[in-house]
């Protein structure tokens, strides 16, 4: 099968998969089944098309509705590395579903929405044109809704945030594509892309404005994030790991598509750069490094472990941004190979919480603990997942936020690598949090028969955990892809070996790092096992000054509630979530303009028969004093 | 890749260099903290001997797999970081891995301490670790500052051509971003664990916080660790700010070996600094240390930092 | 356990259990030579004694010139020292205590009243003889001992370390089933109490 010569038939295969799965939702089994086949044999295309090399940059497929209008779609290398992550990540979620799902009550179509996200998804990175791009966006986005009601309080509001910023996603990517039209009649990418080179530097920067607001609103990207925790906190479990580690990143490829291809680096560098950073460049930078800080501190004060998440994924893909907005190779190569990782590592976290939740049914820390004792590998899973996420060495997420401060370096920005830095100080502290709150500390009674998560959860988070152990040995091979996908925009990769990356102020080699730590561990385990091993003891045998534990003890001796409090007293009122009241100011002015309307067309009829006699008395008025009719 | 001799036999030294030089500066540190409390002290040797008992003992307990895996953890961490400090102006693996991998290779070797700890289910150890972390985003800000100002002015991220290009008289980093220095140093304090930040192992408050349920072999990987990880971080210190040590041309083995001696008693000078310090000193409250941190020696990295980058800018 | 119950171990003729020494290869000697140069202390200072430790680690005496100093755990600790009298309620402390430290561990026991009850020998609260709950290495004489009393019992542990003489630990694992029902003369244990029998490995 060949992706090129029909993109559609990577649309088929999901689109019958979702329909199956939508009509056949009563009978789980079936639909989980059907949407299992189909987007693993999507996967399969996908991926024997790009092990292949089949993909040509240029060639539009048409699909025509009326007379001029039509639907065009397309694949080249950059969109492909996009695609990719996320019509793989889809059938691992898909098993991994399978045993949680199994069990919760049906009272939706589980299934067919994800499927119909995945379409949507799909088709997003596919997409030629502005009108096919915002029709398959809206098909990506609303089934999603209807998986955010996880019964669990609060869970409305969350709904009601993500239809908002929903709203304004969607009306960000229509004012791109009025921009377009408005300027060029057309709405190709080709299109906007002469309307960036035509256009003035308004229509520019309102391209920029728009393009944040359509695509940070979906990458979580401040002050647009303030859905995502609220979403991610409260969407089925399952699910969760494929909206944070694949839907997250259509947005990414939005605005990788407003910033690289249709406004390009000739026409931000026109703007005048210092060591090749455009003003521009470094307001999308800047911005996202913030957005990084603020996602990590506020990770790091959560106590409910999916909002923890949540702000932790805002936080990571706050790095994206910056490598965005930096620009150069090595930086948008960081960019790039950090939305794989992140794609990677984001869902075998959300898995790994999921089966905790699965098995315990909580999800607050402090409530949690211990499950390294019932759930090990699990735990492996997940502590792998954090170790990319902190970008710990032997994982690959090193690679892609080292390429990333490199290039801010080589352009000499002295002021992102700090913040960013302290972003990732607060990512390491979230991650511990995370680690001592649910998987450290006393294991309490009621989880002491807990069994290990089902094979089938178990099956996609081991592939995913290899995959980041490999790749960190061989960080070159993404690059062998992202390479490519930098060429179809214009770019040049840095250069790279297999085993080594390079950038213009130094270098990584991820073979001789993990050497390097084999060789620490091979030391280590000699020390270690010279000595006989030690003996295992009961958990509630610790130093308690003597004193017989206390009844309770495991719930007691349980540190997870505030867990960073000196630090929260120092910093919450710096981050008192005055995002989160500006938009409620912008909600209540427009709920209020919504209000007036709603004052005059409240379905009185007398009401509206003065209001069509006020009307008619106006216009005579105005006809009469312009028109001269009378 | 290629690999000369002497980077071969650097490779299998360094880490028993690291280890004899640690518990030496623990040692001498024990010895020179007695004079200034106008004591005899133990002898110079009494880490080896504290190690050796630790590894010695008939028996030690452990509560999890876990916990072995943190005292693992925390040895693996510290060995594969020092391979990547040049020493003596030898870049041992520094090369193929640059400034910026070094800070997370750093990070290892407490991030699997603290995952052991956790493991133990006891409250103080998680107290512990939760201050050992805080403390890490406080001095994490002004560190960082030092670092990318460093490596703006030298226009590399690599360590070993940082040292390289301090070769020769009065051209030590100290002397030319003699701000950022006082800031690095300011950090080092926190980043060895020495009063007034040693919060994280407040023997008298949380019982020694991360160590309270390691014993026996448990405590002696944790006691390598710390010895290992203060050669580490002083060096990176060296390194940095005081020419890598190098006096003298390190073509010959002569020259290296001199090189090798000259760096460690400038790492021990830096370590002594900061023992000094411990001595008269309290402890600080959690929020003071991030007052603290986040104050002057932000700023002074701050000003450093900003130095470096206008003067590339060729504005100065 | 009931009265009748054999006690196991092997007693001396004032019925206190005894044990032979240990065999010790070289690295064992060792060991034993570098945990003597290296005492870590346990101290627990319920009664009046803990008055003598700080003119012993500070400048006038300086414990740690032997490598000897305090602890903050039992895991850490070598050396379990009982400053002073021992009440009733303070035995089952002791014991969880002892018991979590690990081997090879010694007990010293400071001041006349861990021996005889000294001047509390009449008192109904407290304990008269340490010795009958754990194994005792080496008692301090003395109300208050000095620390040159405390310093000449350091040198003779040391001496006993060195030699494989100190050997109350194991003595504690061969005759747990005396010192057990001497224990539970005095407390009970809990259904938390969580620690486990120790047995000689």
């Amino acid at each position: 099968m060949n992706l090129i010569n029909e993109p559609a038939t990577l649309l088929i295969i999901l689109g019958t998969g979702a329909g199956t799965a939508l009509l056949l939702w009563k009978v789980r089994w079936m639909a989980a089944l059907m949407s299992i086949i189909s987007s693993a044999i999507a996967a399969g295309v996908v991926i024997h098309t790009g092990l292949l090399g089949k993909i040509a940059s240029n060639e539009i497929w048409e699909f025509e509705i009326f007379n001029d209008l039509s639907l065009t779609l397309g694949t080249n290398w950059f969109s492909y590395l996009f695609l990719a992550s996320i019509a793989v990540l889809a059938p691992l979620v898909l098993i991994y579903s399978w045993e949680p799902m199994r069990t919760r009550q049906k009272d939706r179509p589980f299934y067919g929405l994800f499927m119909i996200s995945l379409v949507g998804a799909v088709g997003v990175t596919m997409a030629r044109d502005l009108l096919t791009l915002f029709l398959f966006w809206e098909l990506m986005t609303w089934p999603v809704i209807l998986l955010i009601g996880d019964g669990r309080p609060r869970s409305g509001k969350a709904m009601k945030l993500y239809f908002g910023f929903g709203m304004l996603s969607a009306s960000g990517i229509l004012g791109i594509l009025s921009i377009v039209s408005w300027s060029e009649g057309g709405v190709a990418y080709t299109d906007a892309v002469n309307a960036m080179a035509d256009g003035s530097t308004g229509i520019r920067i309102a391209m920029v404005l728009l393009g944040a607001m359509a695509f940070g609103t979906k990458a979580a990207l401040a002050p647009f994030h303030i859905w995502a925790p609220a979403a991610y906190g409260h969407t089925e479990d399952p699910f969760t790991a494929f909206f944070s580690g694949g839907l997250s990143k259509t947005g990414i490829y939005g605005a990788f598509l407003v910033v690289d291809v249709f406004i390009g680096t000739t026409i931000l560098i026109s703007y005048g750069s210092v060591n090749g950073l455009t003003p521009i460049g470094f307001f999308i930078a800047i911005t996202g490094a913030i957005t990084a800080l603020i996602g990590g501190i506020m990770a790091m004060m959560q106590d409910d472990a999916k909002k923890l998440l949540a702000y932790s994924s805002i936080s990571q893909l706050g790095y994206i941004f910056v490598g965005l907005g930096v620009g150069g190779s090595t930086a948008t190569a960081g960019a790039l190979y950090h939305v794989l990782n992140h794609t990677a590592f984001k869902a075998v976290l959300f898995m790994g919480l999921g089966a905790v939740i699965y098995r315990t049914g909580e999800y607050r820390l402090s409530k949690l603990g211990g499950m390294i004792h019932v759930m090990p590998l699990t735990f492996w899973c997940f502590l792998v997942g954090i170790f990319a996420a902190a970008a710990i060495p032997i994982t690959s997420g090193l690679a892609s936020k080292w390429l990333i401060y490199e290039g801010a370096l080589e352009k000499g920005v002295g002021i992102l690598v700090p913040i960013l830095f302290l972003a990732s100080a607060a990512a390491f502290l979230y991650s511990f949090r995370i680690l001592q709150g649910g998987f450290m500390g006393q294991l309490r009674d009621e989880f002491k028969d807990i069994k290990e998560a089902p094979i089938t959860m178990l099956i996609p988070m081991i592939i995913i955990m290899i995959a980041l152990i490999v790749v960190a040995f061989i960080p070159g091979l993404p690059m062998e892809l992202i390479s490519r996908a930098m060429a179809d925009i214009g770019m040049e990769a840095p250069e790279y070996s297999l085993i080594s990356l390079e950038s213009g102020v130094g270098s990584y080699s991820g073979l001789v790092v993990m050497l390097a730590v084999v060789a620490g561990f091979i030391t280590a385990v000699l020390m270690f096992f010279s000595r006989p091993l030690g003996r295992h003891i009961d958990l509630r045998d610790t130093f308690t000054a003597g004193e017989e534990p206390i009844p309770n003890m495991d719930k007691r001796y349980h540190y997870a509630w505030k867990f960073y409090a000196p630090y929260e007293r120092f910093l919450r009122p710096y981050f008192n979530n005055w995002i989160g009241k500006g938009w409620a100011k912008v909600y209540k002015v427009s709920s209020q303009v919504a209000r007036l309307h709603r004052s005059v067309m409240n379905g009185d009829m007398t009401g509206y028969i003065w209001l069509i006699f006020g009307a008619m008395v106006l216009v005579g008025m105005v006809l009469y004093r312009y028109g001269g009719w009378f | 890749m290629t690999f000369s001799t002497t980077s071969w036999v650097m490779i299998f030294l360094t880490p028993i260099l690291a280890f004899i030089l640690g518990h030496l500066f623990l040692g001498i540190s024990r010895k020179f903290t007695a004079r200034i409390h106008r004591r005899v002290g133990p002898p110079v040797m009494q880490q080896f001997i504290d190690v050796m008992k630790l590894f010695g003992k008939r028996e030690s307990t452990t509560h999890s797999w876990v916990q072995d895996m943190g005292a693992l953890f925390a040895v693996i961490g510290v060995i594969a970081s020092i391979l990547f400090i040049p020493i003596g102006g030898e870049a041992v693996l520094s090369f193929q891995g640059d400034l910026i991998v070094l800070a997370y290779l750093l990070v290892i070797a407490p991030l699997g301490m603290a995952l052991g700890t956790g493991a133990t289910g006891n409250p103080n150890s998680a107290i512990g670790v939760s201050r050992g972390l805080m403390l890490m985003m406080a001095y994490e800000l002004p560190f960082a500052m030092v670092l990318v100002a460093v490596m703006l002015y030298y226009d590399t991220a690599s360590l070993g051509d940082i040292v390289a290009a301090q070769k020769g008289a009065f051209n030590w980093a100290i002397l030319a971003l003699p701000l950022s220095a006082i800031a690095a140093d300011l950090s080092l304090q926190a980043m060895l664990g020495e009063k007034p930040f040693d919060q994280p192992v407040a023997p008298s408050e949380i019982a020694s916080g991360p160590m309270v349920e390691f014993g026996g072999k448990y405590l002696g990987m944790l006691m390598v660790w710390h010895a290992m990880s203060i050669v580490v971080e002083a060096g990176l210190f060296v390194d940095l700010f005081l020419g890598g040590g190098v006096i003298f041309p390190g073509d010959s083995v002569l020259g290296l070996i001199g090189n090798i001696i000259v760096w460690a008693i400038l790492a021990l000078m830096m370590w002594l600094i900061s023992v000094s310090i411990n001595t008269v000193f309290g402890r600080f409250k959690m929020g003071q240390s991030l007052k603290f941190y986040w104050g002057v020696p932000t700023l002074l990295a701050l000003l450093s930092l900003s130095y470096v980058v206008i003067s590339n800018l060729g504005v100065i | 356990m009931s009265e009748d119950e054999p006690t196991g171990g092997l007693l001396d003729q004032d019925g206190r259990p005894i044990t032979n020494l240990p065999e010790r290869g070289f690295v064992r000697k060792v060991a034993d030579w570098a945990s003597a140069r290296s005492m870590w202390l346990l101290w627990y200072c319920t009664g009046c004694g803990a008055v003598e430790l700080p003119p012993s680690f500070t400048s006038r005496y300086d414990m740690e010139r032997y490598g000897i100093g305090p602890m903050a755990t039992p895991r850490q600790a070598d050396i379990f020292l009982i400053t002073g009298y021992l009440s009733v309620k303070t035995v089952k402390r002791i014991v969880r205590s002892y018991e979590q430290m690990q081997d090879p561990k010694y007990v010293l026991g400071h001041g006349s009243c861990t021996i005889d009850g000294g001047m509390y020998w009449d008192s109904y609260a407290t304990v008269k003889d340490v010795g009958l709950y754990i194994p005792v290495d080496l008692y301090i004489a003395g109300c208050m001992p000095r620390p040159e009393a405390i310093f000449q019992t350091f040198e003779k542990l040391q001496d006993m370390i060195i030699k494989g003489e100190a050997v109350g630990w194991k003595k504690y694992k061969d005759n747990y089933s005396w010192y057990r029902k001497n224990q539970d003369n005095v407390f009970k244990r809990g259904p938390d109490w969580a620690l486990e029998e120790p047995e000689l490995r």
